[in-house]
């Protein structure tokens, strides 16, 4: 059964330690510029939301790619970039409406999260739990839209 | 024995009451066990005002009506 | 090696930048950040220059940690002469800022000589330069960050800046980054603004690396669980740092009313507790905690105010959450001028981080204004009709945004505490010591803290020593000088790793010594590290006397040394600072008036 990440933005305090975990995993060091995954804050740090690609549906990145790069590892759940394959046109970095899949200059490739091939590194140096890796069916940005006004 | 207790910091997670009753003759040491409290975590005790030191919690007895305080560790901030 | 081995050297006289190699034999000696920080301002300017002059040197210095994955990675240092107290500076921040210096490349920032005009400083990654400041001069901190932003479309640029009170030199005026997180102390915001350079701007994207990030990974996350199981670490993610306040109460250390008294019967109404107390309409103080960066602690506050308090009620601008109260803003607002307002307290910490000023210089610089207002010195017509009587919140509010935009009375309060009460002839009402305002303990209860206010470098502070422990255990002032002395040298030690303190209610000098080890090829040692930390504490002192300090500014005001305290655990004390002292020389290995002896600076490698 497919995993896939799921934010709990009530618990994340803006730590960073997930962009801190996923640059390392990737690029054997400390660099958030490079994280697949980004907190954004809002109002002066009220809410800090992480966020990544969902692994959607619709694979917007996938069907734009004029070279077929972007691949469903459907065992995984998630769709992985085949460096090899990838020209760096960026086509999938327009079409992505999440903005989770991004040009990287010192490549000439794209990044996007692979889920750590299965063990997300984010979801384990996240220190209250606000990134969860579940049952799809299960997860999906649970936003609190309650938040105190 | 009843005993007003005024616990502070985040030990109020301990204990949040304002008062308990102990057996009679018990002391700081037994007072702060039958509240749950940790002694890892306890700065500072005092009885009725008074700094009731570590050495002492042993041996130093509550009467009836006594005011136990209990103090979280100080760290900066 | 986690440095990037390179520094930033910023002139503003004739605007040219330039890239250094670290000295690395001073990182080496000097750990990083507030150590090393001290060494590049030794090496690049005389101690004797004048605090708001060109020839002081303003620098931003991070640690070998910061930017890692290490727990509360974020910090670094701002560091100068103190227009305040004409000592050294060395306030220490979070947030985000320290970390992207980093990863722009550069481990230090030192900025030399005076703009002839406004300027601020943009760094992404090796592209430098100096911008005109024009259209931000005289805007808010919090103008500023969006503005900057804007101007070079980039969001992820993190911004360190002053606001007006800087610009117009208040003594105490800060540098604020990330909107709440602030190297408050010491008037390091009216130095940047005496160079005319209103903000810092930073984004990085070249990483720091490990040489062995295998080994650091595993010390890093161990020291992270280790974090996470301490109870006491836990208490400060739940009700942050101002759950002090009420053992502060209870023990009778809480400096009130400009230190007349020592306990605050409105304390409960400002204290973490009442941060976290829901109100009958369902509103509460707090509405978030948050982390600076790299932290697993995450003991910041984020706090909104009451829409119908007469301090936002009008004023929609400030309806939004923001940077909540400390427990030092706390103090600073609360007891220490007698007002038990929650909302008026937490706005007013709105006014300090939005213009830029230390909110305990300008709290204990208020209750000395109340106290002359109180005994008919200062009268309404100076204070523009306001009644500055204790426990007046619409006093603090109203002063807090004066001081900020340097209107009306809030110049006078802008002089600080110390220059305030001599102009008004009453020096002694001034609870400083070397100029500095108080934090938010009293030494006639904490008989060791006293003595680290007394020998503090850079004045009255609670953060460069830890007696917290053997001042509850015993209040009586003997064998207080050893302990002092030591969490002094350890405390510059953390100051300089790129760690928080609020980690060593859980970490010792073994877990500090292991990640800094980890990090870097040096082998450090809690012995290696306890001796640099003893080399930066013996440096600054060198730098305090070259500017013309003496041991005769190692003292406290004379109500604490003669005006008993009315209540509390230490009911009828005074600090024994006469007991303590000469027995502290005797350890620092000084001269009896406080000089370091030949023998100590060589044993330090400082002769």
């Amino acid at each position: 059964m497919a995993r896939s990440l799921a934010m709990e933005p009530d618990k994340c305090t803006g730590c960073l330690q997930c962009e801190i975990a996923c640059s390392f995993e990737h690029e054997g060091v400390f660099n958030p510029a490079r994280s697949r995954i980004r907190v954004f804050e809002f109002q002066h740090g009220r809410l800090a939301v992480p966020y990544t690609c969902t692994q959607c549906e619709a694979a917007w990145c996938q069907k734009v790619c004029p070279t077929g790069a972007i691949v469903l590892d459907d065992q995984l759940g998630a769709k992985l970039v085949r460096t090899e394959a990838c020209v760096g046109c960026k086509a999938c970095a327009i079409a992505c409406p999440y903005g989770t899949i991004e040009y990287n200059p010192l490549s000439g490739k794209v990044d996007k999260c692979d889920l750590c091939g299965g063990d997300p590194q984010c979801v384990a140096a996240c220190p209250t739990g606000a990134i969860a890796y579940m049952e799809t069916s299960l997860s999906g940005t649970t936003v609190n839209t309650t938040a105190e006004a | 024995m009843r005993l007003q207790v005024k616990v502070t910091g985040h030990l109020v997670d301990y204990f949040a009451d304002s008062e308990t009753l102990l057996p009679d003759g018990a002391t700081v040491e037994e007072a702060l066990s039958g509240l749950g409290i940790p002694t890892d975590q306890v700065g500072l005790v005092s009885v009725n005002g008074v700094a009731v030191n570590k050495s002492v919690r042993g041996s130093r007895l509550l009467s009836d009506g006594d005011s136990l305080t209990v103090m979280a560790p100080l760290t900066g901030g | 090696m986690s440095w990037q081995r390179q520094i930033l050297r910023v002139n503003l006289t004739d605007s040219t930048i330039r890239a250094e190699p670290l000295n690395m034999q001073w990182a080496s000696d000097y750990i990083g950040e507030r150590g090393l920080g001290t060494k590049y301002l030794w090496e690049n300017m005389d101690p004797e220059a004048e605090p708001m002059g060109p020839d002081n040197v303003l620098i931003f210095a991070t640690g070998p940690l910061t930017g890692t994955s290490a727990s509360t990675s974020g910090r670094y240092a701002v560091l100068t002469k103190s227009p305040l107290t004409g000592a050294i500076a060395c306030s220490n921040s979070g947030g985000k800022f320290g970390a992207e210096l980093k990863y722009a490349g550069y481990d230090l920032l030192l900025v030399e000589g005076r703009a002839e005009e406004p300027v601020y400083l943009r760094i992404e990654d090796g592209d430098v330069s100096l911008h005109p400041a024009k259209k931000i001069w005289g805007k808010t901190v919090w103008e500023t960050e969006e503005w900057i932003r804007q101007e070079h479309n980039n969001p992820m640029l993190k911004v360190a800046t002053i606001g007006i009170a800087g610009e117009r030199g208040v003594r105490y005026a800060a540098v604020v980054n990330d909107l709440h997180r602030a190297a408050g102390r010491s008037g390091v915001g009216a130095v940047m603004g005496s160079k005319n350079l209103k903000a810092v701007a930073a984004r990085g994207t070249c990483g720091v690396s490990v040489d062995d990030p295998k080994r650091f990974m595993e010390v890093t996350s161990r020291m992270k669980d280790m974090l996470a199981g301490d109870r006491g670490t836990r208490g400060l993610t739940k009700y942050g740092t101002n759950a002090m306040m009420d053992t502060m109460q209870e023990f009778g250390g809480l400096p009130t009313r400009n230190f007349k008294e020592v306990q605050f019967e409105g304390y409960d109404k400002v204290d973490a507790r009442a941060m976290l107390a829901i109100g009958a309409d369902g509103h509460r103080n707090l509405v978030t905690n948050t982390a600076c960066f790299g932290c697993t602690i995450a003991c910041g506050r984020i706090s909104h105010i009451h829409k119908d308090h007469f301090t936002i009620v009008n004023r929609k601008e400030y309806w939004h959450a923001s940077g909540g109260l400390e427990y030092e803003t706390a103090y600073a607002f609360g007891p220490v001028v007698g007002i038990d307002d929650i909302d008026a307290c937490t706005f007013a910490g709105y006014l300090m981080n939005e213009h830029g000023i230390d909110p305990i210089s300008f709290g204990v610089t208020l209750a000395a204004a109340m106290e002359l207002f109180e005994m008919g010195v200062i009268s309404t017509e100076e204070t523009d009709g306001i009644e500055l009587k204790f426990g007046n919140a619409q006093a603090l509010t109203v002063m807090a945004e004066k001081t900020g935009k340097q209107e009306g009375f809030g110049e006078v309060l802008g002089l600080g505490s110390r220059r305030m009460c001599e102009k008004y002839g009453y020096p002694e009402l001034s609870m400083t010591v070397k100029g500095q305002e108080f934090a938010g303990y009293d030494s006639r209860a904490l008989q060791g803290m006293g003595l680290g206010y007394a020998t503090g470098n850079r004045g009255a502070c609670h953060l460069k020593h830890d007696t917290f422990e053997v001042d509850m255990e015993d209040q009586t002032g003997s064998g207080k000088a050893e302990p002092c002395k030591a969490s002094q040298d350890w405390q510059a030690v953390v100051d300089s790793s790129g760690l928080c303190m609020f980690t060593m209610g859980a970490w010792g000098p073994e877990e500090f010594a292991e990640q800094l080890d980890a990090d870097s090829e040096g082998d450090w040692t809690v012995d290696r590290m306890t001796e640099s930390g003893e080399r930066i504490w013996n440096l600054e002192r060198m730098f305090n006397m070259a500017a013309g300090l003496t041991s005769a500014d190692d003292t406290l005001p004379q109500r604490l040394l003669k005006d008993p305290a009315p209540s509390g655990t230490a009911k009828g004390r005074v600090n024994e600072l006469d007991l303590m002292l000469p027995e502290y020389y005797r350890l620092r290995g000084w001269t009896d008036d406080g000089q370091p002896t030949t023998e100590t600076l060589k044993r330090l490698g400082l002769g």
